[in-house]
């Protein structure tokens, strides 16, 4: 389950892949760095191809490839670790790349706001905390004083 | 936490949530702020009292438990704690 | 001074109800004590070894007296009745319970005050020159540049989960008088064709303290942002993150070595260069406006004759300070008496220095990072006015700079991480020293006292640097000399094996007779006598004849 920037609930559409047999069963499919680097000539741009990043994973070198993401999906190892925030900021700001960023893993409702300044599109959330992300995510402040 | 457990008997103290306040567990009345009332734990009940503190932190009742070292008289070993126990004020210091 | 805007006001007030409801979710349980921590710890709320600690920050240092009486009020209302001062210009309450923390932050909402990121893995209250504005020497005023500063990192959505703490200081004269060497990032003003800033990273304290190195000797006004959004990017990305005691700065500053480190930086500098974050000559100047100097009238006698008194005249001699206005001087209140802890202030003495910087200051006070308060415009024709009520209110103690005006953390008596206690040693120097009226013939000199090796009481840069020490479960005090927070900064050293507490002050003692002995004349400083004779004189006088 999944919040968007505009406040939706919705359904992950993409699986979550290991091996080239899966990625040609599913049409929207989730893939790691590892992944992606090995079988880069198999990827299809028919596809909508999501890609796993952790928060330890650089992205300096596939930048030349990102336009074949449809989504960029930054996994959160702990919520303290806050290298996610600075990898979306990277993507849409030094590399331009323009689909949708999407963070997963242990993160905190509270930090809804923070990642969609950073320029996260959709969070991954526990159908269980949903509520409260739906509450924060209306009366949380965005006011803030950076550019 | 993970430090060596010398002593033969232990409390287990802990902040009240909201209060902040000191206060130990006592067997009867859960957590209260009287060090006379705590419960003094033998060395062989620790493992039940552990698994007893964990399910009350559950609760929201009270944070950062730990267990505090006696010695045999039952009197605090540690200056941190007996600190700690006794509590302070800016009067304290007047003309030490 | 600063005034919010409305802009400023409905920020902090919308953080006030955020952090009132992440209060509420920890109370009902929808958040644990893991999840809560983070939240309460960006919001100065820690918990100590006693109770909680409220943590309020006074940026850069400055306070009106309209503040300084609200601190009163929560002193009074809400804790209990005292604050503690501390060496990053903010303030601390020792006892606040969880449930009054949204009342205490509206009332500071009021007059302007919060406890945003006063603690947490995120850019700290950004700290000042506490004569900032008020010296003839001055290149340009640090404040204005501390209160853009301010706002940047406030809620940085980036920059609010980094691998540790991140401390800035700002100075604008030649004199560092706020440390900037052992910050994460120190900023000095200064002037080429034009005025911008000289930029170290990498200084600190605590287990393995460093002095900053340089690593831009030049940033343009219209950079300074994005050349400090540059370093907190690089060090958000490569930070360490497996170890606490290695993910400062400091660390990967020293294990890239700083022209790497600086390469780094300098390339992501030059991406972001046409960035948002470049400053306008207008927003500068628009806050460059709040902080211009009340307007003084001349005073007409410049040497006025005051009333005999030795306490006076002392108190004239260390506590006061030519201001850069022809009649006026800098007043410095020492919170160093015999009676407190240092730093430590009940609400009394705050509501009556409130009321005599009304009446005789414009309002304006500051904070020192090394615990003491300003009073930056007082009438050479006042002083002997101002003097009387400081002493009837315990705030002259005529020390500043001196040996018994020493920075102290709160040690065990407060803290949950110390080893040993630090207020009574300090204490104890006090006593010792004031009887055998011995500081006067020293002269300028800094102890400084932490009570573990976090070293909240600087005591790496204290010229006499006292650490507390757990030894089998008693307290033991390391000694370091030739430690300096100046210009001219360095780490002091060890001087040998740590004593007991009872031994400790005897030893300080030996230490100052070995300086006294052996410098050239009078105004040959501590350090410099140091530099001459090495430690070998002061090792031989604590620990031969044993
Ligand atoms: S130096 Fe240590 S004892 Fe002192 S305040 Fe800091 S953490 Fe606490």
């Amino acid at each position: 389950m999944i919040i968007t920037e505009k406040g939706l609930i919705k359904i992950n559409s993409y699986n979550e892949i290991v091996n080239l047999d899966e990625y040609q069963k599913f049409n929207c499919v989730l893939f790691t760095k590892s992944f992606f680097l090995e079988n880069i000539t198999k990827i299809s741009s028919q596809k909508k191809n999501g890609l796993l990043l952790n928060s330890d994973d650089k992205i300096e070198d596939i930048s030349q490839h990102i336009i074949i993401f449809s989504l960029i999906n930054v996994r959160f190892l702990n919520f303290k670790d806050g290298r996610p925030f600075s990898i979306a900021r990277d993507l849409r700001e030094i590399f331009s790349y323009k689909n949708e960023i999407r963070a997963s893993g242990q993160i905190l409702p509270d930090q809804l706001i923070f990642l969609l300044k950073c320029g996260f599109n959709s969070v991954e959330i526990d159908k269980t905390k949903k509520d409260t992300w739906l509450n924060i995510f209306k009366t949380d402040s965005r006011q803030d004083y950076q550019r | 936490m993970a430090k060596k457990l010398k002593a033969n008997i232990f409390v287990y103290s802990a902040n009240d949530l909201i209060s902040g306040d000191v206060v130990f567990y006592s067997e009867q009345n859960g957590w209260v702020r009287d060090f006379i009332s705590a419960k003094r734990i033998m060395k062989e009940e620790l493992e039940k009292f552990q698994e007893k503190v964990s399910a009350e932190l559950k609760q929201n009742n009270i944070i950062n438990p730990y267990l505090v070292e006696l010695d045999d008289d039952g009197k605090i070993t540690k200056l941190r704690e007996r600190i700690r126990f006794k509590g302070i004020n800016i009067k304290d210091f007047k003309n030490v | 001074m600063y005034r919010y805007d409305e802009f400023d006001s409905k920020l902090v007030i919308n953080r006030v109800k955020q952090f009132t409801k992440q209060i509420k979710r920890r109370i009902s349980g929808d958040l644990t004590e893991d999840e809560f921590k983070p939240l309460r710890l960006m919001n100065g709320l820690y918990l100590q070894l006693h109770a909680y600690m409220l943590r309020v920050a006074i940026p850069y240092g400055e306070l009106s007296s309209k503040q300084l009486k609200m601190l009163a009020y929560i002193s009074k209302k809400y804790d209990r009745g005292y604050g503690h001062f501390t060496t990053r210009q903010n303030i601390q309450f020792n006892w606040p319970k969880l449930i009054d923390i949204p009342k205490i932050l509206r009332n500071l909402a009021k007059v302007e005050m919060h406890a945003i990121q006063t603690s947490g893995n995120c850019i700290r209250n950004v700290t000042a020159d506490h004569l900032a504005g008020l010296l003839p020497e001055e290149i340009e005023d640090p404040r204005p540049w501390c209160e853009i500063i301010r706002k940047w990192s406030t809620f940085h959505p980036e920059f609010s989960f980094l691998p540790r703490k991140f401390k800035i200081a700002v100075i604008g004269c030649n004199e560092d008088r706020a440390g900037i060497l052992v910050h994460d990032i120190g900023i000095k003003i200064i002037k080429r064709k034009e005025i911008g800033f000289q930029i170290f990273v990498g200084g600190g304290q605590g287990r393995s303290p460093f002095i900053a190195k340089k690593i831009s000797d030049f940033v343009s006004k219209k950079n300074l942002l994005t050349y400090l959004e540059a370093i907190l990017n690089i060090y958000n990305s490569l930070g360490r993150r497996d170890n606490i005691y290695k993910a400062r700065i400091k660390i990967l500053v020293n294990e890239l070595g700083i022209e790497h480190f600086k390469k780094l930086v300098e390339d992501r500098f030059k991406l972001l260069k046409q960035k948002k974050t470049a400053l306008k000559g207008i927003e500068i100047d628009k806050i460059k406006n709040y902080f211009k100097l009340p307007s003084l009238e001349t005073v007409g006698k410049i040497n006025p004759e005051f009333p005999k008194n030795p306490n006076f005249e002392k108190w004239l001699k260390f506590n006061t300070l030519n201001h850069k206005v022809k009649g006026y001087k800098i007043v410095l209140v020492s919170l160093k008496s015999k009676n407190y802890p240092p730093g430590d202030m009940d609400y009394k003495q705050m509501i009556h220095l409130a009321e005599l910087a009304e009446k005789y200051s414009f309002g304006e006070i500051r904070v020192t990072h090394e615990q003491n308060l300003v009073i930056p415009h007082i009438k050479i024709t006042d002083l002997f006015e101002v003097w009387k009520i400081l002493d009837s209110i315990t705030l002259a103690t005529p020390n500043i700079g001196l040996l018994t005006d020493s920075i102290c953390c709160p040690g065990m008596d407060y803290c949950a991480l110390a080893t040993a206690r630090s207020i009574p040693i300090a204490q104890k120097i006090t006593n010792f020293f004031e009887a055998k009226k011995k500081q006067d013939e020293i002269g300028p000199l800094k102890i400084k006292i932490s009570g573990c090796i976090n070293a909240c009481g600087h005591h790496h840069v204290g010229n006499i640097g006292i650490l507390g020490l757990d030894k089998n479960g008693q307290e033991f005090y390391q000694i370091t000399l030739g430690g300096s927070s100046k210009e001219n900064a360095s780490i002091g050293k060890i001087i040998g094996s740590s004593f007991s507490s009872s031994e400790i002050i005897p030893a300080i003692d030996k230490i100052l007779d070995v300086y006294l002995e052996k410098r050239d004349n009078k105004n040959q400083t501590f350090i410099q006598t140091l530099e001459q004779i090495g430690l070998k004189p002061f090792q031989e006088a604590l620990y031969d004849n044993n």
